[in-house]
């Protein structure tokens, strides 16, 4: 079971919430430009890190609102939690 | 023993806006401020995210919001056919809620609230004091929450240890 820290209502069970997938993938400005190849990496194409990842989650039990979070996917550590619109925060595990 | 009743005839309304206008706006309407700290309520508005209310009252909110409010992006919604609300009370009352219930109850005290999961149902707990407690729940969810509570006080020892 992991603990995520909501921004507004404070730690949580993981049970609280739902996840939303990984973070910071941005939507093309133009997909009719885009190559078949271009729109499906943007569709299907994720990271998979053994590390730390930025992902979306959602206090669906709670205040229901939106927020990013870095977790480790070995450890499941929660290492930092921001806004969505924020910036990946930098952290010394995160290889980009 | 902790007893659950439910209680009729209150009237909810799901408010939803943000900013200074809609604020005030709703200040006059109602006659008080809106609670801004997450997980807070007075009783009469309880907070369910940054820019959402659970207002309970005797009497219908909907009518005056929408004059105070008319032209501004807002949501007025009245909700109370849509939830139940319970009433948990007595002694172990806490007891039988924290056996269903993750979130630490203790530092609850009335004029907050929070809303979490009991038995995997969505619930919004508001303490009254006294060991008593509101619970509203989803209206599909009640006949449930009501059972497993049920069994749950039950399933309390007869006396609270020494
Ligand atoms: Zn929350």
């Amino acid at each position: 079971m992991m603990r995520i820290e909501c921004p507004w209502c404070g730690g949580r069970d993981e049970t609280e919430f739902h996840y939303g997938g990984e973070a910071h993938i941005a939507r093309p400005e133009d997909p009719d430009a885009l190559s078949d190849e271009a729109w499906a990496d943007y569709l299907f194409m994720r990271a998979n890190p053994r590390g730390v990842h930025a992902e979306r989650w959602m206090h669906a039990q709670g205040c229901r609102q939106w927020f990013n979070v870095l977790r480790h996917t070995a450890s499941h550590e929660v290492v930092a939690v921001y806004p969505m619109g924020a910036p990946r925060p930098d952290h010394p595990e995160t290889a980009a | 023993m902790a007893e659950l009743r439910e209680i009729d005839g209150l009237i909810l309304t799901v408010l939803r806006g943000s900013g200074p206008d809609f604020l005030a706006a709703v200040a006059a309407a109602l006659g008080f401020d809106l609670p801004q700290a997450p997980n807070t309520g007075t009783g009469e508005a309880l907070w369910l995210g940054p820019d959402e209310w659970l207002l309970v009252s005797g009497e219908d909110r909907t009518g005056p919001l929408e004059t105070a409010l008319a032209g501004q992006h807002c949501a007025i919604v009245d909700v109370s056919e849509a939830r139940a609300v319970l009433e948990l009370s007595g002694p172990g009352a806490t007891e039988v809620l924290a056996s269903g219930c993750r979130l630490d109850l203790e530092p609850l005290r009335p004029g907050s609230c929070a809303q979490t999961a009991l038995a995997r149902a969505h619930v919004l707990l508001e303490p009254r004091g006294d060991g008593v407690w509101r619970l509203y729940v989803g209206r599909s969810f009640a006949a449930y929450a009501r059972a497993w509570i049920e069994d749950a006080i039950a399933l309390q020892p007869m006396s609270a240890p020494p």
